[in-house]
């Protein structure tokens, strides 16, 4: 197998704007150097990877059997950065042409993980967005007054002139939100100490359900009036009724196989885990 | 000496080999015997909604169920026990049910004799609302005669023409009817079966969801569980789900008529207490009789397992689901021998390995089952858009594709004798979704549409002449369907455990996306690849099988098109025409051999 042959497929795929199938590889080998067998590109394909100078696509759009000189995550991590670097994006309404929204939903979460990109609040009934940095979210957050002014018929410079007055620097950049490490100040309804949430759940299960019986926790969160700013108290209240051996909570099975909306519905144990309902244990 | 605790139910059979503790889940089990002995006595039916988390022993319990049962019925009280795992299309419900109701009748038991001698009462033939062909085949299994094609028939299963006349039955029916007929058989069968109890127990619901969105799937569930409450009076069912999805279940099973019945009754599976753990752990260990020898006297319970190692490994939080405490004690096990461990090493090994122990012959009674569940499943694996909810009220189309332009997809695996395919492709071309140029038709190969069957293919060519087409489906592609299937209705229960860690349905799909088998693989390419095929390939074909060879410029210019583009499109598809470049560029038909170059 020729190094020659090795090199041009390199040499090929990093300069091709996407994935090449065999056929479009091969056929763009031909134009250049006439008589390259179906065997040797394999050789040379098969050593470029193994090298690591080439990654194995697999289908990739309608073509089969693609290559490239990048890794299929590593694409779609950059790919993604890239969407969230000019703008703050609602997860679930990511699209990348060729990836199934699983693929998308696993990178992102890989990349929330690493840090590279941040959670931000959800502006209006969203639930929440994602970006690489607090100016991306501001951009977002631009876009959304845009359009309310546009609609209002107020120009947004007007908007922002009003709010320097009114309502601080708008040049303030915002942070991302933790939901474990969350402060409550002035939420909609007041902040409870911990035992006395506690109180209020264990109040509360045997009204909704029989002992021994499951309660989904969004139904007993919406039971006890709960808004989205408690919840990391009402989280923490759960966790620490389990540990005093009061309630069972069960572990959802997939939970980074749900939308980030539905993820956030649930318990979050803090290592990784969530739970799905709560069941007020039968003292035997 | 096996380890004892190797064998771990996750929701493929009923669990009556490993040893039952009746202080777990005591008093879900009470739950179902409760609505078992109200049914038999109020003669009323009476629905139980069973959630528990994954691996906390839904399975297990409904084998303890089973086993009741048949102490019941060895007391002379009978009843039908009718396990039904709901891998299928919410389409097919009705189906389902009957063919896993005919089973049970069926079923040999312990003294020879087939259920369905025992259940049923000698005057059905009388009884003014049998139907005509339920009544003949009914008693024809009760003679004894032609039971094999009497048994497929009472499973909903479609019979040759041949077996047909000689039980004097009617041809099939087109697929709504075959529901409704399903239905009408189901409703007979229970009545006839009545005051006796029939347990409908539906494992695995999660299954029948097509996607984590698919609202669509348990609204049709909750409408056959109310149907299924007003049809007899006699019916015990037992719905599991896993608790992740109990809030999605009862939003999607849609009106409070709905829910209401399916939760008339609750009960939850509970996960193990470290002494329920340590029980459980005993009785595996007992089961094994030199085990149980060996551990006569012991101060330790668990021996030979290592108690301080087992408390220590115990969550902090006090409880754990049995499965995991299986895993546990098969661990600790597995120390003690010193044994190394031979299973898969790795997530991706596990699942290969499942895959393939899956991997089973398809009947062509299941085939069309297996399409409709996984077909759309497939395309979505693979990265196309699919719409499912196209196909609603058309129930000839099973669902919309995106796979280069809008493809509506179409399962029409009837026998091609009698009305059922006829029916079903004339119903296709009202059914034909406006806006989508394209229809594929998926059929199994083995049912082939013979030149006897004249109106079914005087059917299929004015769709054909529309611009649908017909891919057949061979065998090693609906085997690996019906594999992906199973693996699939696993993870999303939560019944797919690797190390008693349960594999997530994300960490599945993503795995299957690029370990397709390669029957699948082949199928999608072969879909894909006609769905991206030029408008002015049949113009092309036709040149070059009427000319044979021709020169790229002249077919070009025939069709009005740039020669680049053509030679393009020839070069990627290798299977459909033969290239040659050099000083004159042709093309050939793909079979003829090449052209040499001119010197």
């Amino acid at each position: 197998m020729s190094v020659d042959l090795r090199d041009e497929v390199v040499s090929r795929l990093t300069t091709a704007k996407s994935p090449m199938g065999y056929a479009a590889l091969r056929k763009a080998l031909v134009k250049k150097s006439k008589g390259v067998s179906a065997n040797d590109l394999s050789e040379a394909v098969t050593a470029a990877v193994n090298e690591g100078r080439a990654f194995h696509w697999g289908n990739y759009l309608n073509s089969r059997q693609c290559y490239w000189h990048i890794s299929r995550s590593q694409w779609l991590n950059e790919r993604m950065i890239e969407l969230c670097s000019e703008d703050a994006p609602i997860p679930s309404r990511l699209k990348v042409k060729g990836f199934t929204p699983i693929a998308i939903r696993t990178g992102i979460n890989e990349l929330l993980k690493a840090g590279t990109l941040k959670k931000y609040p959800g502006i209006g009934q969203e639930n929440a967005r994602i970006g690489r940095s607090p100016q991306a979210y501001a951009a977002a957050l631009h876009e959304f007054v845009r359009t309310r002014m546009d609609r209002a018929k107020i120009p947004a410079e007007v908007f922002y002139a009003a709010a320097s007055f009114g309502l601080g620097s708008p040049q303030s950049s915002p942070e991302p939100v933790n939901a474990r490490t969350a402060t409550v100040e002035g939420a909609g309804s007041p902040q409870l100490a911990l035992p006395a949430m506690a109180e209020r759940i264990l109040g509360a299960l045997p009204t909704l359900e029989r002992p021994g019986l499951e309660v989904a926790s969004v139904l007993l969160r919406r039971g006890l009036g709960i808004d989205a700013a408690s919840k990391v108290d009402f989280d923490r209240a759960v966790l620490d009724l389990r540990d005093r051996g009061q309630v069972f909570l069960s572990e959802h099975h997939d939970p980074w196989g749900l939308t980030e909306h539905d993820r956030m519905e649930l318990i979050d144990g803090g290592d990784g885990r969530y739970y799905v309902s709560v069941t007020l244990r039968v003292q035997s | 000496m096996l380890n004892p605790f190797s064998s771990q139910c996750a929701g493929v059979d009923l669990d009556r080999r490993s040893p039952d503790v009746a202080a777990i889940n005591a008093q879900a089990f009470l739950d179902c015997q409760r609505m078992i002995q109200d049914v038999r006595q109020t003669r009323q039916t009476q629905a139980l909604l069973l959630t528990g988390p994954p691996g906390s022993g839904k399975t297990h319990l409904l084998g303890r169920v089973q086993g009741w049962l048949e102490e019941w019925s060895a007391a002379g009280e009978t009843s039908v026990f009718v396990p039904i795992r709901m891998v299928t299309n919410a389409r097919m419900l009705w189906r389902l049910f009957r063919e896993h109701l005919a089973n049970a009748l069926l079923i040999r038991r312990k003294d020879g004799s087939r259920c369905i001698h025992q259940v049923l009462k000698r005057d059905f033939e009388e009884r003014a609302e049998t139907s005509r062909d339920l009544s003949i085949v009914l008693g024809s299994l009760m003679r004894g005669e032609r039971v094999l094609d009497a048994a497929a028939w009472l499973r909903g299963e479609e019979l040759p023409q041949a077996a047909l006349d000689a039980l004097g039955l009617m041809a099939p029916r087109d697929d709504e009817q075959q529901e409704e007929g399903s239905r009408r058989i189901v409703k007979q069968l229970c009545q006839m079966i009545a005051p006796a109890p029939v347990v409908l127990c539906l494992d695995q619901l999660e299954s029948i969801q097509s996607t984590g969105s698919d609202k669509e799937s348990f609204r049709s569930f909750g409408e056959t569980v109310s149907e299924l409450h007003d049809l007899a009076n006699n019916l015990a069912i037992i719905s599991c789900l896993q608790s992740g999805l109990l809030n999605a279940f009862l939003d999607g099973v849609g009106g409070g008529q709905n829910r209401d019945r399916i939760q008339e009754r609750k009960s939850a599976l509970q996960p193990l207490t470290l002494d329920q753990a340590t029980i459980l752990a005993a009785a595996r260990l007992d089961a094994d009789d030199e085990l149980r020898r060996e551990r006569a006297g012991c101060t330790n319970a668990l021996w030979p397992l290592d108690a301080n190692a087992f408390r220590a490994r115990f969550p902090s939080e006090g409880y754990l689901v049995a499965r995991k405490a299986i895993a546990l004690c098969s661990d600790l096990f597995e120390q003690w021998r010193g044994s190394r461990d031979t299973g898969p090493a790795t997530d991706q090994e596990f699942l290969e390995q499942h895959l393939e122990e899956r991997l089973k012959p398809v009947s062509e009674d299941e085939s069309e089952r297996v399409l409709r569940t996984g077909l759309l499943t497939l395309f979505r694996l693979r990265g196309l858009a699919v719409d499912a909810s196209s196909s609603r009220g058309a129930a000839a189309i099973d669902g919309v594709v995106e796979a280069g332009r809008r493809v509506a997809i179409s399962v029409c695996n009837q026998r091609p004798q009698g009305r059922g395919l006829t029916n079903r492709l004339r119903g296709l071309e009202a059914a034909w979704p406006a806006g989508v140029p394209e229809l594929a038709i998926f059929r199994d190969a083995r049912r082939g549409i013979g030149p006897g069957a004249v109106k079914a293919r005087e059917a299929l060519a004015n769709l054909e002449s529309r611009g649908a087409r017909f891919v057949q489906v061979e065998h090693e592609a609906l085997a690996a369907l019906k594999a992906l299937n199973e693996l699939l209705a696993d993870a999303k229960s939560g019944d797919l455990a690797f190390r008693g860690d349960i594999v997530g349905l994300t960490t599945v799909e993503n795995w299957l996306a690029t370990h397709l088998p390669s029957s699948l693989q082949s199928l999608l390419d072969s879909f894909i690849e006609h769905s991206n095929q030029p408008a002015w390939l049949p113009a092309l074909t036709e040149l070059v099988n009427e000319a044979r060879i021709v020169r790229l410029e002249d077919a070009s210019d025939r069709l009005g098109l740039h020669p680049e583009e053509v030679e393009d499109f020839v070069q990627l598809h290798p299977s459909l025409f033969g290239f040659a470049g050099g000083g004159i560029r042709v093309l050939y038909r793909a079979a003829e051999p090449p052209v040499p170059s001119p010197a």
